[in-house]
């Protein structure tokens, strides 16, 4: 969706047209539902945060800045309600519900479907949901929406400097986490390149 | 350049911000030195997974409509709650008007009453006038009578309770047994004539001490 049309958009359904609403949350309800899926790792859940999501921006349409973002405005939104998920639901488990997720008709993912692929997905995506909330939005929003430490600060209610920390621990922690779990296919490929130095 | 020199670099290394000066050293580093190396490309693959991997259930296929009619829903619960409120509000306002009147009905009315200050000073006003119309003696005179009267305000008092108790003392000493035969007497006088004596002293001097010929005997 254009910026010309977005905003042609948000001032149709500022003025009640609901259909001018409902090409936005066409628009934007599968970015939206990602982050907050990878957020909440539970797809009933994400679907209703998602849902509060848009009914909120929907009511609060006309607080709406066009100095930010429309996008950024609308991950302000789910990020708190994200909190408030999980402030709610206190023992944030990390859990993952994988029971919708399909993707193998895709050849890139089929490429990268082999079993180590498989085990460092599955480490990297775990050793993700360990990080802290803000940590691990500030990660999802810098890599998977491309957002700058200026946006995601505004997303996230804090300072772009401290965005920026927050990426440098989100980085050092998963490095600490993925050493840990790979130390043993560490050793071996250490293993390998010491013998076949040896040989050399 | 050592290990812990270079993983200082890895961010700005990872984010394409390494100051082209410090480049050809880190990646000197990174060539010969397998641990950082393996690091690096741990931390690689981890941005790209989180970059590139699509791998998100996806939505529902009614999950658009449902968001419309949940807000469709809101807007209308919205809608009565706005009108409970002015409703709420009119009958607030209604109550509100409708005591005014009353109030400006009720002390309007009273051409005596009004402003409370405007009393006070006029009272006080008055009792000047009549401090300088009335000299000494009709002062003394005035305190007498009002003296004298309240003395007899007094009496009157003492004599209305005493009638009370001798009243009461009548009454809980009726004899019912007795009274039931005379009931159907057509002769009975009314309780206020047999009551008339108690009431009036006068008329109990009149009546003789055996008095007690109504039904109702002490």
């Amino acid at each position: 969706m254009t910026r010309k049309n977005e905003t042609r958009l948000i001032a149709r359904a500022k003025r009640g047209h609901d259909d001018a609403f409902r090409e936005i949350v066409e628009a934007y309800k599968s970015r939206l539902f990602a982050f907050v899926w990878r957020m909440l790792r539970n797809h009933h859940e994400a679907e209703d945060v998602c849902q509060a999501t848009f009914v909120k921006a929907y009511e609060s349409l006309e607080s709406y800045s066009s100095n930010y973002a429309f996008s950024t405005w609308l991950f302000t939104i789910a990020y708190r309600l994200c909190l408030n998920h999980l402030r709610k639901k206190k023992a944030y488990s990390g859990e993952t519900d994988f029971s919708g997720l399909g993707g193998d008709g895709d050849v890139s993912m089929s490429v990268a479907n082999s079993e180590e692929a498989k085990r460092l997905r599955r480490l990297i995506w775990a050793a993700v949901d360990r990080l802290t909330p803000p940590q691990k939005s500030a990660v999802l929003l810098f890599y998977r929406e491309g957002k700058s430490c200026q946006d995601i600060g505004v997303v996230l209610g804090i300072p772009a400097v401290t965005v920026k920390s927050h990426l440098h621990r989100a980085r050092e922690k998963l490095r600490q986490l993925l050493s840990a779990e790979l130390v043993d296919d560490w050793m071996a490929i250490r293993h390998l390149h010491l013998s076949d130095s040896s040989f050399a | 350049m050592t290990c812990s020199e270079a993983e200082q670099f890895f961010d700005a290394y990872l984010d394409g911000e390494l100051a082209s000066s410090l480049r050809l050293e880190f990646d000197a580093h990174r060539l010969r030195c397998p641990v950082c190396q393996q690091k690096l490309s741990m931390m690689e693959a981890c941005e790209d997974l989180l970059s590139r991997d699509a791998r998100v259930p996806p939505v529902s296929d009614d999950f658009t409509a449902r968001v419309m009619n949940k807000i469709g829903e809101r807007r209308l619960s919205l809608r009565r709650a706005r009108r409970r409120r002015l409703m709420i509000g009119a009958a607030v306002a209604l109550q509100a008007a409708a005591v005014f009147v009353i109030a400006v009905l009720w002390w309007g009315g009273d051409s005596s009453t009004g402003d409370s200050s405007v009393v006070a000073g006029a009272n006080e006003r008055f009792i000047e006038k009549i401090d300088q119309a009335i000299d000494e003696g009709d002062k003394v005179r005035l305190l007498d009578l009002m003296f004298n009267r309240g003395d007899q305000l007094a009496a009157a008092r003492f004599n209305l309770t005493n009638d009370l108790g001798t009243l009461a003392r009548y009454a809980t000493n009726l004899s019912v047994l007795g009274d039931l035969p005379a009931a159907s007497d057509d002769t009975m006088p009314s309780p206020w004539e047999v009551l008339m004596p108690v009431a009036s002293p006068a008329a109990e001097e009149t009546e003789p001490a055996t008095g007690a010929t109504g039904p109702f005997s002490l």
